[in-house]
């Protein structure tokens, strides 16, 4: 009986074990073709085009810094705008919505939907649409009142760091609120009823018992949204300007290493499609910084708090 | 007990932040519905125009010539990401589960940080990637390229989600299973498993719907047809790939279709979403653990 | 569980119909019938953007010539275009640029490129600007190449600078700064402009460089790059005192945006010229007239900008027309291709080339003039599989 049992036990593990070894050999081939692709660029311009800030392909001055910092600021623009409010949206949908679930469901399901708008809409309807709304209604104003403050001290054209920080932020909205929404909703209700039965308020109860139950949840939707921004693509190049700049003006066009790989690759060769290679290579490494630090920031957070019982 | 004794009710600060925070989440709620109304109604009225049974049961046509259709389009796309999911779920729940269930091992706890790197990889290289392994060695491109490349999407997303939903699965429903005498891989099959389906459901759904949307990946591996595709080795055209040629052509004819086919795909996810939730997902919000 | 069994049923069901539905669409198109000799094949083709609206109209058209062939383009890009062919992925390439030394020196060895253009398009100066009466300029600013290129290099940065308003004694022109729009990713279109602005200002050759697909654009005090011409159209249409360089058909076609016009560039004649069908044509017609290499000879250096530069005798030209060309291997029996496949690459070639040209009037393409079609069929005519030529 007992060494049955263990069977299907090591069978289950073995299975599953094979599916995180192939994650794991994914990206080790990921890692190895880009290198192999990129090697000719590495091997010429060496770590001069990690820190090089100028990109020229005619005199083959290349420098990767602009885009690395372009990448780095539309996330954080991202994240900075599009957590809370998908926070927000989870955080209604699951807790103040609790006797209206079938609305719940309904605006859940309306705000999934942004999920499904292929980033070439989001492309589009950024160019045609977002660009002038923003730039006349949001960016003139601010450049006009607060134009004094670096982030907001160039004249903005629409075409800049901060509409593609925006569009980004509404394409990362429907993955953290969904995920978000599912993990607040398996808090079970002995969390809630016990800060109520102590006296507490609606939000001192969320802010208290629900979240930091879901704290590690909430991260992992936070991973995936941030994930969708420093990869996204289409819709960023559409809106950016592209154009490398490193500047705390956020009204200034920028460039990202994902524009500038969705731009230049097609008509690259030879030593310059090796360098955008390179490219996707410091992309890969810049997210690989990124969830490093975000794993030792969750660490710091849920140090000694691990809920289980 | 006078009444003086008695606790009074909430501080009046207390109530303040409630209020507060209550007027913070609805501004959050409409701050992110209106964007949504702003692409969904303008995909609405542009793509409107060019939906009609025509449009998708015909081939597409050149610019200005009446007629013209996604049929080939759809089924590309269709079956693309109906081969990525078949690739994808099994990979992605299974690692997922692994993390969740086995996640003190030390390969758990590797291939989860580098999922979470994955979750981050710009489709575009991801696309690269099977160009060179799949295209280059076929010397085709074809559909299976196609939606292997959106398999490498998907399974990040689903493993993520999945590992994380089975994590708040509380410990004493395993423990009790057991303590039954059911055997841990039932327990994680039966037990863990059911007890999380939404947030699993949740996780593929969201991955089928950035799969269904992905443009980048098709470009250096399905390519593009003007025809059905006959076989998964040969270009298949994708709703995307159209969207994303129709767009940025200059004919209003083509550009009202891309409009259409966006429509389409979100109407389409929008069935999908409904009719996977109503009929697997029971419960309409979740399941509400009682304990 | 009784009720999950139904769902299921259910589900399974529509799936069977939406798949019958689907086969029924595939089987009920009509039979292909063909009176032809050419035995059945695919054409696969890659390449620029530019044909893609083209090639769409032309698979149409030589699908009911010839049922048996089934044609598949795929635009990537004309960079893509020439690596995929390169790699001998397709049948043919397709670029808006000829092959670069280096790029024909990838070729894999023992192999011959033939350049065949199969397309003409040009590039204009496309403008939205209010003036100073408050009015939108209409078409028809006029510009020479030296001043679009002391525009770009950022020289001249306002719209009522003298020497713009040199040009146009008469408009109002407005004291707006100018926002320069040029694309982000290589394009041919792009090729074409640089290459005018190269020959115009010795300013812009010794600061810019050569001609190509991404020019290091200098930076202007206002500057913005968009993806693609539909990138560069919008940014144009939505920026008050925008100029860029954009592909004739955006203009000519683009009914979606509203606030687009097109200025006239001075050709070497010294006539201000508002682009046509007809004036790129005989842009075409002389600058080849001034002579192309051989269809399996270097490509590199075609340019019909620079043929057209000094002819001043060519009054109706217009000044930035380019072609698009077609890029197949000489010897057809690499890879174990079928005889069948080759025959059909250059029958489809040979079709296009001929028949299709005034197909593409319609959608703003400008036909071959008939000098270079003659020298695309001598082309066709090197065309060999296992030795003997295939026309």
């Amino acid at each position: 009986m007992q060494s049955r049992l263990l069977r299907g036990d090591t069978i289950l593990k073995i299975l599953l074990a094979a599916a995180a070894l192939f994650i794991i050999g994914l990206l080790v081939a990921l890692a190895v073709e880009l290198y192999l692709g990129a090697s000719a660029s590495i091997y010429k311009f060496g770590p001069a085009f990690l820190i090089g800030s100028k990109w020229i392909p005619n005199n083959n001055v290349l420098g990767a810094l602009p885009f690395i910092y372009g990448t780095l600021l539309t996330s954080a623009i991202a994240i900075i705008i599009g957590l809370p409010i998908s926070l927000g949206v989870a955080i209604f949908i699951s807790e103040k919505l609790k006797s209206h679930q079938t609305f719940g469901y309904l605006l859940g399901t309306v705000v999934d939907l942004l999920a499904a708008v292929p980033s070439v809409i989001y492309g589009l309807w950024g160019i045609l649409i977002l660009i002038p709304l923003l730039r006349d209604y949001v960016e003139r104003p601010l450049h006009n009142s607060l134009g004094f403050i670096p982030l907001f001290s160039g004249t903005p054209y629409g075409f800049n760091f901060f509409t593609a920080g925006i569009i980004l932020a509404i394409m990362i909205i429907p993955t953290i609120s969904a995920v978000s929404r599912d993990v607040l909703n398996a808090v079970p209700s002995s969390q809630r009823e016990a800060m109520y039965s102590l006296g507490a308020t609606e939000w001192e109860v969320t802010q208290r018992s629900v979240l930091p139950y879901a704290r590690s949840g909430i991260f992992g939707a936070f991973i995936l949204g941030l994930g969708r921004a420093v990869g996204e693509t289409m819709a960023v190049t559409m809106v950016i300007g592209n154009i490398p700049a490193i500047t705390a003006n956020l009204f200034s066009p920028g460039y990202t290493l994902s524009s500038l790989i969705a731009n230049e690759f097609g008509e690259s060769s030879g030593l310059y499609e090796s360098a955008i290679i390179e490219i996707g290579l410091i992309l890969f490494l810049v997210a690989l910084l990124i969830n490093v630090f975000a794993r030792l920031l969750l660490w710091r957070m849920t140090r000694g708090t691990q809920v289980k019982f | 007990m006078t009444k003086a004794n008695l606790p009074t009710s909430i501080s009046l600060w207390r109530k303040i932040v409630d209020k507060l925070m209550t007027i913070l989440v609805i501004i959050a709620v409409v701050l992110a519905v209106i964007p949504l109304i702003f692409i969904l109604g303008d995909v609405f009225i542009r793509g409107g125009a060019a939906i009609n049974i025509g449009f998708l049961t015909h081939l597409p046509t050149a610019p200005n010539v009446a007629g013209g259709g996604i049929a080939n389009a759809l089924v590309g796309s269709f079956t693309m990401v109906g081969l990525a999911a078949l690739i994808s779920i099994p990979i992605g729940v299974g690692a997922g589960i692994f993390f969740s269930e086995w996640s003190t091992s030390q390969l758990s706890t590797v291939s989860s940080f580098m999922n979470d790197v994955l979750t981050g990889f710009p489709s575009m290289v991801l696309g690269l990637f099977i160009f060179i392994v799949i295209v280059l060695t076929t010397k085709q491109f074809s559909g299976f390229a196609g939606g292997v490349a959106l398999s490498l999407v998907m399974i990040p997303i689903i493993a993520r989600t999945t590992g994380e939903s089975l994590k708040l699965v509380p410990t004493t429903l395993r423990e009790a299973s057991m303590a039954l005498g059911i055997p841990r891989w039932k327990t994680v099959l039966r037990v863990v498993i059911s007890t999380g389906k939404n947030g699993l459901l949740t996780g593929i759904l969201l991955a089928v719907a950035r799969a269904t949307g992905e443009t980048a990946p098709l470009l250096l591996t399905a390519a593009t047809s003007e025809h059905f595709a006959t076989s998964l080795f040969q270009p298949t055209a994708s709703l995307t790939i159209l969207i994303y040629n129709y767009g940025t052509s200059p004919y209003s004819s083509w550009q009202s279709q891309a409009w259409g086919a966006a429509l389409v795909l979100i109407l389409i996810m929008l069935a999908l979403n409904l009719a996977v939730k109503l009929t697997i997902g029971r419960n309409l919000t979740g399941t509400r653990m009682e304990m | 569980m009784k009720n999950t069994y139904i769902i299921i049923a259910a589900i399974v069901v529509i799936v069977i119909i939406i798949a019958g539905v689907f086969a029924y669409i595939y089987i009920s198109a009509p039979a292909k019938k063909s009176t032809s000799t050419l035995a059945a094949a695919t054409v696969n083709g890659a390449g620029g953007t530019l044909v893609y609206p083209l090639m769409t109209v032309w698979q149409g058209a030589y699908g009911s010539a010839e049922p048996q062939i089934t044609v598949n383009y795929n635009p990537v890009g004309s960079g893509t275009g020439i690596t995929d062919f390169t790699k001998q992925l397709e049948d043919f390439g397709e670029s808006d640029a000829p092959m670069s030394a280096a790029q024909y020196a990838a070729l894999p060895s023992g192999t011959t490129a033939l350049t065949i253009p199969i397309s003409a398009s040009a590039v204009v100066p496309a403008y939205n600007v209010k003036l100073a009466n408050g009015t939108v300029a209409q078409d028809g600013l006029k510009f020479t190449g030296a001043v679009l290129a002391d525009i770009f290099l950022g020289t001249i940065t306002k719209w009522n600078d003298p020497k713009i308003a040199a040009l146009n004694p008469s408009i109002p022109l407005p004291d707006t700064l100018i926002t320069t729009v040029h694309r982000s990713d290589g394009s041919g279109t792009m090729f074409a402009f640089t290459n005018f602005l190269y020959d115009s200002s010795s300013t812009w050759a010794s600061q810019v460089g050569k001609p190509s697909t991404s020019p290091a654009w200098p930076s202007a005090p206002a500057q913005i790059a968009a993806p693609k011409n539909a990138g560069v159209a919008a940014a144009i249409a939505e920026t008050n005192g925008a100029i860029g360089p954009l592909e004739i058909a955006y203009i000519l076609e683009n009914t979606g945006q509203t606030s687009l016009y097109y200025g006239s560039v001075q050709n070497a004649a010294g006539d201000y010229i508002l682009a046509s069908v007809t004036n790129i044509a005989a842009a075409l017609q002389a600058g080849a007239a001034a002579g192309l290499p051989a269809g399996n000879a270097a490509w590199t250096s075609v340019s019909i900008v620079n043929n057209i530069f000094n002819d001043t005798a060519a009054t109706t030209v217009y000044p930035i027309a380019t072609l698009t060309y077609a890029l197949v291997y000489q010897n057809q029996n690499y890879n174990s291709r079928s005889y069948a496949e080759s025959a059909a690459t250059v029958n489809f070639l040979s079709w296009i080339v001929n028949s299709g040209q005034s197909l593409g009037k319609g959608l703003g393409y400008v036909p071959l003039p008939a000098n270079i079609v003659s020298v695309d069929d001598a082309t066709l005519k090197l065309i060999t599989y296992n030795g003997s030529p295939i026309i």
